[in-house]
């Protein structure tokens, strides 16, 4: 009840009239009010998202006081300046742009842009902006903002590792495999292109066709290595095979891959790294032709440098132990022209030699 | 009796060989071939009545040791031949293979030396043909 009383005079004689009315539903309406304030306030003012209301000029009508915490700016603070004060200047105009598609559009979407702190600092946000100016009570845009700095900052090192992972691969030349055991399907970077000569039309994303491309000799060794590992449980793979290129060419590769498996050990993921050391492989062949022409010569060399040498051992054994052997002389002229051949046909080997490192194959 | 037979293609090996073989009292005349084929040709027509000791070479050209080995299991005093492997190389792989020939009872690298001589006349299959001097 809302009793009101108020002194009259009344015939002279004082008196007073006394009002009793019922409020209870005048009350009731009261309190619903303060709760959806209450309410308002929970979602609007100490929420997290940043709530502005502004007009096509970016004026300011309203800010909630969590701009302090987005921005370490007060919505008192906030408010003297224009909104778009604080977008950075490579972001302003995509801003205004969207902004004014508010004029066909009730509601737009503003995708990320740079707003500036108390320090000076930059924050990442993304802005729901809708247009209430046909309700009266608001009378503006309405702005709701979303600090995502932290996802941007995720994002960009997502991106960054990607493409170092990218340009990793690239300086390699190592060509990416991926491999998803249970559904059959196999995907690669762009080395099956740029190293095998894969167009994407050529390539079918199945084991098989992996399978197929490699080398038959190399074929059951490789089969027998990854059944081995897989039984193993060793996680890690490293084998050297031939495998096919669009050209029908075959390329030496050295293949690291590392085996996923699920909780109960059996694999789900291979990713592997296909390295083409064709030429690394080649210049192994060249060494070792070449190291093997090296061993015939020193076998011939061993063979004709071990010849007037043990002729003069021979000769020496001789006159040792029969001084008083007959044609003295002549021997001693044997062993002076084994020495000589001797000296010619070492220095015939070094000039040989010298040959096979000037004139390789 | 012991014949005694130097194939060598180099003159003074032969020269040298013969003097030792001389002068250790394993031969007064060792039969020198120059060729391997020559000396194929005087065994093919060589009494059985006689031992032949060969000292061979294993690299000469035209035919060397090994193929003079095949030839010899050709022939018919084969039985009556013993071989001493006489090779400038020091290879392992060729005294390896030496061992795979039937005739073949010793490897030498050179130079025959005296010594080479006196531990021959000790073998048991030489021994008869170098009666001890009491």
């Amino acid at each position: 009840m809302e009793i009101k009383s108020n002194p009259i005079e009344f015939d002279g004689r004082e008196a007073r009239v006394t009002q009793a009315k019922d409020i209870t539903a005048q009350l009731d309406a009261e309190q619903a009010l303060k709760c959806s304030e209450k309410r308002f306030r929970a979602l609007v003012q100490d929420a997290s998202d940043l709530i502005m209301i502004m007009n096509f000029d970016g004026e300011l009508s309203y800010v909630s006081p969590s701009s302090l915490q987005m921005t370490g700016i007060s919505d008192l603070d906030m408010i003297q300046n224009n909104f778009f004060h604080y977008i950075h200047e490579n972001d302003v105009e995509s801003v205004k742009e969207h902004l004014l598609k508010l004029k066909d559009n009730r509601r737009v979407q503003i995708p990320s842009y740079r707003i500036k702190t108390s320090t000076n600092k930059w924050r990442y946000i993304e802005t729901i902006i809708t247009n209430l100016n046909d309700d009266m009570s608001v009378n503006g845009l309405v702005a709701n903002s979303r600090d995502i700095t932290e996802f941007i900052k995720q994002e960009k090192k997502l991106i960054h590792s990607l493409k170092r992972y990218d340009i990793v691969a690239k300086a390699t030349s190592d060509t990416i495999t991926d491999y998803d055991v249970l559904n059959d399907k196999m995907y690669y970077n762009e080395g099956i292109e740029t190293v095998f000569g894969y167009s994407k039309s050529d390539i079918v994303n199945t084991g098989n066709w992996w399978n197929s491309k490699l080398h038959p000799e190399d074929m059951e060794r490789v089969r027998r290595y990854s059944k081995q590992v897989q039984k193993l449980r060793s996680g890690h793979i490293q084998i050297e095979y031939r495998f096919k290129c669009a050209d029908g060419s075959y390329k030496y590769i050295l293949d690291r891959s590392y085996l996923i498996t699920d909780e109960n050990g059996s694999t789900i993921r291979i990713i592997g790294a296909m390295q083409d050391i064709t030429e690394i492989q080649n210049y192994i062949q060249t060494i070792e032709d070449h190291n093997s022409r090296l061993k015939d010569i020193a076998w011939t060399q061993s063979h004709v440098v071990r010849a007037p040498l043990a002729r003069i051992m021979g000769l020496v054994d001789l006159i040792q132990n029969y001084p008083n052997i007959d044609e003295q002389s002549e021997l001693l002229e044997h062993i002076n022209s084994s020495a000589k051949e001797l000296d010619s046909i070492i220095r015939n080997i070094t000039s040989k030699t010298e040959d096979v490192t000037l004139n390789p194959r | 009796m012991l014949k005694v037979l130097i194939i060598d293609d180099d003159d003074i090996v032969t020269l040298v060989q013969g003097k030792l073989l001389q002068n250790c009292s394993v031969t007064k005349e060792p039969l020198k071939f120059k060729r391997a084929s020559e000396a194929v040709e005087y065994l093919n027509s060589a009494s059985g009545e006689h031992h032949y000791l060969l000292l061979l070479d294993i690299n000469m050209p035209m035919m060397n040791g090994w193929q003079f080995l095949e030839e010899i299991e050709k022939m018919s005093v084969k039985n009556n031949i013993s071989v001493f492997m006489v090779t400038s190389s020091i290879d392992y792989n060729d005294k390896e293979k030496a061992k795979k020939y039937p005739r073949v009872i010793n490897f030498i690298e050179k130079p025959i030396t005296a010594k080479n001589c006196t531990q021959l006349k000790e073998l048991p299959i030489l021994k008869p043909y170098f009666p001890h001097p009491n």
